[in-house]
């Protein structure tokens, strides 16, 4: 099949969020192949770095989300020019069990199979990746 | 959000937030929860069953309820939730802290 994509422009308020929300189900319906799980995770996933950029954006004035759904894997490209993110994903661990804050990043790496953030010139660029059920048995 | 309240049983509140539980509406369920233990007492269930997303703020939410119910002398448990908050909670193994019931009534059952 030929890649699903979806794009979404300026989600840089909490009212913006919902577009996100809107977007995913697009995508669901180009590719409907996509197993319930996997769109369950990755759902989680986008989210929490789409909020991530609306909480933290600060001076961001533009973003984009770009959504993709192929026969092995769904993923999603944001972008946005506010303040550099200065999170290193890979570190960020598991809080205790009755902390109230601090779930959003290990969630969203527990979800993905790939999980990246960088700087590219004055505009943040987050990479999420989920291979799908299909892809990981295949993989074994 | 809106948050159905009830207290079917004395000294039990049962709270029912319906769509999302996100950054946008956890501060407004924190309230709740807040308000229910200081009005009816710190036994709080929360029916999960209309909610069709939770992240990190919703979880957070749950678990500073869990935390406000137990300070105050009571518990917080949570009933029935969709499948997407099963997943969030598997994801964050809050599922081992919050120990979701299938129904509301399991909930109002166990003492």
């Amino acid at each position: 099949m030929s890649e699903a994509a979806v794009r979404v422009d300026r989600c840089l308020d909490a009212a913006s969020l919902d577009r996100v929300h809107q977007a995913l189900a697009v995508l669901w319906e180009k590719a409907p192949h996509v197993p319930s799980a996997d769109r369950t995770l990755f759902e989680i996933a986008v989210l929490e770095v789409a909020t991530n950029i609306v909480v933290h954006g600060g001076t961001a004035t533009e973003s984009t989300i770009d959504l993709r759904a192929s026969d092995t894997e769904v993923r999603a490209e944001l972008r946005d020019d506010g303040d550099p993110a200065g999170i290193d994903v890979d570190a960020a661990g598991w809080p205790d069990d009755l902390a109230e804050s601090g779930r959003g990043l290990p969630m969203t790496r527990a979800a993905l199979d790939h999980f990246s953030h960088r700087r590219d010139g004055a505009i943040n660029v987050w990479l999420l990746r989920r291979d799908l059920a299909s892809e990981r048995a295949r993989q074994g | 959000m809106n948050c159905d309240v009830t207290r079917p049983v004395d000294g039990t509140v049962v709270i029912r937030p319906s769509g999302r539980l996100t950054m946008v509406a956890a501060p407004a369920l924190r309230d709740v929860i807040a308000g229910a233990v200081d009005d009816t007492g710190p036994r709080v269930v929360i029916d999960l069953s209309d909610t069709e997303f939770i992240d990190s703020s919703g979880l957070g939410v749950l678990v500073a309820g869990l935390k406000a119910a137990r300070a105050a002398g009571g518990d917080l448990r949570i009933a029935a939730p969709t499948t997407q908050v099963v997943a969030a909670l598997e994801l964050t193994n809050l599922h081992r802290v919050l120990r979701p019931y299938p129904t509301v009534d399991e909930c109002l059952a166990r003492p």
